[in-house]
């Protein structure tokens, strides 16, 4: 019997289906995809190319509430032009990365029976969808709190009861751990598998290709309004790994990363294609490693510089009487990377606005550049310290991208003569070229990360802090960010390089970057030192919600297994160089 | 922060009655402040409001001081244009400027515990009634539930637009640019990226309650409906007991319906 045969009818089905936001403008152009039950579909494309929209279709938010669509698109057996999105919603349950925007109500409870109370549903049964769901997050407990109260893990558990309380066949997950730390994301996932084994149809945008390669059955790459890669995870990544990262900026799972690589630079064939850690470990157990070979990367946390910032015995309280910070003493070095880690609500972000002087110590002392921050207005401390936050939108004072570069360097009072060269030097790093009469709101969301870099770097500053820089970014993006910081940030005849300060939950970035690590627990430093040490200390790690990217899990697991790979390899170059082959 | 929520969560007589008698008891008060003249009787009443909030409400006498500041501020000013505009009977402090006279002082206490009265009531309530309680009591009362909720959505995101905007200033803040000086400057500033934010939450909000089929029916379930309670039925008679006889001894007194 052949597969046709057994494949059950599909559950969705596009047929020629095109869809946008404005007409002129279709960002879906007449696909054909049908998906079946219970299919775990792991669904890409750069930023624009449609993921979330096609979510959007799905329960008729498109075309009922904005936007247009043409052609066909039934789910469930429900031909959606015909229906409603109030039908549609007891079939497909939509969870998008912003969690505060998908918590409506006050109070957990609320919020996870507010679906089925819609649905006109008897109360015991409200009742008891929402004890089932919340139960079934782990989230029991969270029941009758504020949902504002709660932290971003807590948050995104409860939206998803929520839309499981509604008992949908079908789930559309946009991004859903894009704000969560490393643990509560790992959460995520286990529900996921659950679900799956319970027979849901799943489908999800991400980034995080580590975690969700061995979940799903399938992967699907969209690209200029179309489907143009389709089939098992192994045999896209496998067949196209490279085409995936070059062409169209995607990320893909740290094992076939490596597999890519040594197939290239070795020679060497592992098969079956290996797409997540543990195929990796197994396949590489075999393989001779030089002890000798040097860190490609010349980062070390050994030459330190003078302390540029310090912090003594800082505690900090809200207004409200909560302590964000508890007696943290850090100092922050000249020409280091330093990255700070730790769950959502650790202290992180209050910690790194010390040091620009937007929050003033309750007890203890900050000093930045010899000045104590507590008598030295923030405008001052920008000339030498630069603040990228997390929403690009947050920071533009201005109407157009040349504006807003330009606008930087006018607060600082620099000659009008030295201001032009500057604001096209650093577009031009930047890549913001061409787009100088944009208004920054119109950028797409890789060009405003870039913009918003920019309006800093072009400053000059001595240090760079930058809150979670890689939110929301593809691979492409991320990289071009990085190399364009580096770049702008470089040493040169005077100074050494400026310090780059990462806030961020993404281990990845931290593996590639960072030269020395800071990580926070209920506003304590929990941890400060390299990389490596905080890796290899698995309590910390589950302490602070941490997990270890999939590259420094390959080498602990193939060591573990008696595999000769140096300890000091902490990048897929690295690994790459060590295999004797 | 989350200064748009000022409900107390704790366990008390007010606590576990209805919000709609609740709401009529503030509504009782607000009459009778306005028929009663008597700066005796208005302290009094004022004091029997903060004695309810203590004993019934369960309510740590610490938020009534913390309010008085700001009342204070407020009764002040009040009080010193009533001593301004009331001039008339015996000087009681003779102050250069601004005499104390005795109806002066009638005038300014009059207004001061009538203010303290109506915000005193209106804080209990606050402080007592979960927002929830509340929109489901309106929305008994015939709201139409999509109105009802439109409301609790707003609470809930006033906390969140409150914290976007501190988060804007700060953004702005080290861009290096000294404090807006004009408000139009100001307004260009802030609104904007402020603005953009609200849209792209309440865009999202809208999705949400799209794909949780609100507003799908004419009516929806409630699993905690609203019921009327006797204790508050209690608290609304024993009220307007009190308002007729503070009523009655006003009227005695010959104080009633004050001019303003």
């Amino acid at each position: 019997m052949t597969e046709a045969l057994v494949r059950p009818d599909p559950i969705i089905r596009f047929e020629h289906f095109s869809c946008g936001y404005v007409r002129s403008a279709p960002i879906l152009r007449a696909i054909d995809l049908a998906i079946s039950p219970g299919e775990f579909v792991l669904l890409v494309g750069q930023s624009g190319s449609g993921t979330s929209t096609l979510g959007l279709c799905l329960n008729g938010i498109i075309p009922f509430v904005q936007g247009w669509t043409e052609g066909s698109l039934s789910v469930a057996g429900i031909n959606v032009a015909d229906s409603r999105v109030a039908e549609l919603a007891t079939h497909v349950g939509l969870i998008f990365q912003d969690v505060d925007g998908q918590l409506t109500n006050l109070y957990a409870r609320d919020e996870v029976m507010f679906g089925p109370e819609n649905l006109r549903l008897p109360p015991a049964e409200v009742e008891r969808r929402a004890r089932g769901a919340l139960g079934f997050v782990g989230a029991a407990d969270s029941a009758d709190r504020f949902v504002f109260e709660l932290s971003g893990g807590q948050k995104q558990k409860v939206v998803i009861a929520a839309v499981l309380a509604m008992e949908p066949e079908i789930l559309f997950l946009d991004e859903p751990t894009a704000n969560l730390d490393p643990r509560s994301s790992s959460d995520i996932f286990r529900f996921l598998s659950q679900l799956k084994r319970q027979g849901k149809t799943l489908i999800i945008t991400e980034y995080k290709m580590d975690e969700l390669v061995s979940l799903a059955d399938r992967m699907i790459v969209l690209a200029d309004g179309g489907v143009v890669r389709d089939g098992s995870p192994r045999e896209v990544i496998g067949r196209h790994g490279q085409e995936l990262q070059d062409r169209w900026g995607l990320w893909i799972p740290q094992a076939a990363e490596l597999e890519l690589m040594l197939r290239q630079q070795k020679g060497l064939h592992a098969e079956p294609f290996p797409v997540h850690s543990a195929e990796a470990v197994r396949l590489y157990r075999g393989y001779g490693f030089d002890k000798l070979i040097e860190p490609s990367s010349g980062r070390s946390s050994s030459t330190e510089g003078d302390a540029l910032i310090r912090a003594d015995d800082v505690t900090y309280r809200y207004s409200d009487g909560t302590t964000a910070l508890a007696d943290v003493s850090i100092e922050v070095r000249a020409g280091e990377i330093l990255a700070i880690v730790g769950p959502n609500g650790s202290g992180k972000t209050t910690l790194s606005k010390h040091f620009v002087g937007l929050l003033k110590p309750t007890r203890g002392n900050v000093v930045v550049f010899g000045k104590d921050t507590s008598s030295t207005s923030t405008r001052e401390l920008t000339r030498r310290v630069g603040y990228v936050f997390q929403y690009p939108e947050h920071q533009f004072v201005k109407d157009s991208v040349e504006g807003e570069v330009r606008f930087s360097l006018q607060a600082l009072g620099v000659e009008e003569s030295e201001i032009t060269p500057r604001v096209q030097e650093v577009l031009g790093i930047f890549d913001l070229e061409g787009l100088e009469k944009r208004h920054p709101y119109s950028l797409s969301s890789g060009e405003k990360r870039r913009l918003s870099v920019a309006t800093m770097v072009i400053m000059r500053p001595r240090v760079l802090l930058m809150d979670e820089p890689t939110f929301a970014q593809d691979r492409r993006n991320t990289e071009r960010m990085m190399e364009a910081v580096l770049k702008a940030t470089a040493a040169d005849a005077e100074n050494l390089r400026s310090t780059i300060v990462l806030i961020t939950h993404d281990m990845k970035l931290v593996a590639d970057y960072a030269t020395r690590v800071v990580a926070m627990h209920e506003g304590r430093v929990v941890f400060d030192g390299p990389l490596r040490r905080l890796f290899a200390d698995r309590d910390l790690l589950v302490k602070v919600n941490l997990e270890e990217p999939a590259l420094f899990q390959i080498v602990r697991e193939l060591r573990e297994a008696g595999s000769q790979v140096p300890s000091h390899v902490a990048s897929a170059a690295d690994f790459v160089a060590a295999v004797d082959a | 922060m989350q200064f748009a929520i000022q409900y107390l969560r704790r366990d008390s007589v007010l606590h576990r009655m209805d919000a709609m008698t609740k709401l009529i008891w503030v509504f009782v008060i607000g009459v009778y402040a306005f028929v009663l003249g008597s700066p005796l009787l208005l302290g009094g009443s004022v004091l029997l409001v903060i004695l309810t909030g203590l004993v019934l409400g369960n309510i740590p006498f610490v938020f009534f001081r913390r309010v008085s500041v700001y009342l204070g501020f407020l009764g002040l000013a009040v009080g010193i244009g009533q001593l301004a505009i009331r001039q008339g009977g015996a000087v009681l402090v003779p102050l250069p400027l601004l005499p104390v006279t005795e109806q002066g002082l009638e005038w300014a206490l009059r207004f001061a515990f009538r203010i303290m009265l109506i915000s005193f009531a209106s804080m209990v309530f606050v402080w007592t009634t979960d927002p929830r309680k509340l929109v489901l009591g309106l929305i008994h009362l015939g709201v139409p539930y999509r109105i009802g909720y439109g409301l609790f959505v707003a609470l809930r995101f006033m906390p969140l637009l409150e914290n976007e905007a501190e988060v804007i200033r700060q953004a702005i803040a080290v861009r290096g640019v000294a404090e807006v000086s004009g408000r139009r400057e100001a307004l260009r500033r802030y609104v904007m990226p402020l603005l953009v934010a609200a849209i792209r939450r309440s865009e999202d909000v809208a999705i949400t309650m799209d794909s949780r089929a609100f507003g799908a029916y004419s009516d929806r379930t409630y699993v905690d409906a609203f019921r009327w309670t006797a204790s508050g039925i209690a608290l609304v008679v024993v009220y307007l007991a009190i308002a007729a006889l503070l009523i009655f001894v006003g009227a005695q007194m010959g104080g009633l319906f004050t001019r303003i």
